[in-house]
């Protein structure tokens, strides 16, 4: 299913890009930047949750996300 | 001007390339992973185009999905299998550096912070319970949870119509207020609730910390953990039935969010 795909493409996403970019030592780019990228996918973020909403008792459940009460 | 800078995915303190599988895809698509070392710590990188992954590639690219999808799964899939081999640090979606001896250069200056940091790692995976909260259900929960409007409701609830016609309409200005106060007591509560029952460390992002988005609650748990963290939030979910609050389970990450800030600075 797309939207379990998306789900679970954008919830990788939330973690690795969450909080922004960490700069280290004497990195090649600069924090402002950095920003950009972080306000964009925030906005991709929001609507997931009204998605993820929207959705919630019909999904099921993929590699990365379970549901409370259901067993494997 | 643009060159070659260097993509890094994780740190570790023995991460050998050639036990990483050999069709791992790197960053930009080939499956060059190098390893860099330097004060017994290693660090799996790859060199990439300043001009596909520097500050202009990345403002351009900023909404994206397409780009950043493809990327982030390589970035996972190569973060994933390091986990597998040793502990690493797992680092944020790019972490660049500009050269060889800036990263060596970070490993020397940082190494009894990056040792420990790897020491609390060890054996450890992230979970993550999003809080999911459904506008109508929580409203109405709302006015029981907070005292002020229990007491208006309760008020209303016995009042003539004309004057609980305007109680009404207060206790609705009354609930918008008081919204934000009852959405963070009520993660103040998960959270105590998760470290009573879980222990180790936990890490929480409010609503605000996430620019509107849920809020949710990392949780760093042994690995093999899933079903006691699925059994506490199955306990916790039915204390709150009908308030309208879900909560959804991820995981197992690599510990991105415990592991995050170690290199600021």
């Amino acid at each position: 299913m797309d939207d379990e795909r998306d789900l679970s493409l954008l919830e990788t996403l939330d973690h690795l890009l969450d909080r922004g970019v960490v700069i280290a030592g004497e990195a090649t780019i600069s924090i402002a930047d950095v920003d950009l990228l972080y306000l964009g996918l925030n906005v991709v973020l929001a609507n997931v949750d009204a998605l993820t909403r929207a959705h919630s008792r019909h999904l099921t459940p993929t590699k990365n996300e379970r549901l409370p009460g259901t067993e494997k | 001007m643009s060159g070659t800078i260097l993509y890094v995915y994780g740190i570790g303190r023995e991460i050998l390339s050639e036990t990483l599988p050999e069709d791992l895809e790197a960053i930009d698509g080939t499956t060059r992973i190098d390893v860099i070392s330097d004060a017994g710590l290693s660090a799996a990188c790859t060199p990439v185009d300043e001009d596909e992954f520097g500050a202009a590639a990345v403002e351009k690219n900023s909404g994206n999905l397409e780009w950043l999808g493809e990327l982030g799964v390589r970035h996972d899939a190569v973060v994933t299998a390091l986990s597998e081999m040793t502990t690493i640090i797992p680092l944020r979606a790019f972490t660049l550096f500009g050269s060889v001896e800036r990263l060596q250069k970070m490993l020397r200056r940082d190494r009894a912070a990056l040792a420990a940091t790897l020491d609390r790692l060890a054996g450890n995976e992230e979970w993550t319970v999003r809080i999911e909260l459904d506008p109508e259900s929580w409203t109405k929960a709302i006015t029981h949870r907070v005292e002020s409007l229990r007491t208006l409701n309760d008020e209303m609830e016995s009042a003539s119509p004309g004057r609980g016609y305007l109680l009404a309409r207060k206790l609705e200005e009354a609930r918008k207020s008081a919204a934000q106060e009852a959405e963070q007591s009520l993660v103040a509560e998960l959270e105590s609730a998760f470290a009573r029952d879980l222990g180790g460390p936990v890490i929480t992002e409010t609503r605000q910390m996430r620019e509107g988005s849920f809020p949710q609650i990392n949780l760093l748990l042994p690995r093999g953990s899933e079903n006691r963290l699925a059994s506490v939030v199955a306990d916790i979910q039915r204390a709150l039935a009908g308030d309208g609050v879900t909560l959804r389970m991820t995981g197992p990450w690599p510990p991105y969010t415990f592991a995050a800030g170690e290199l600021d600075g």
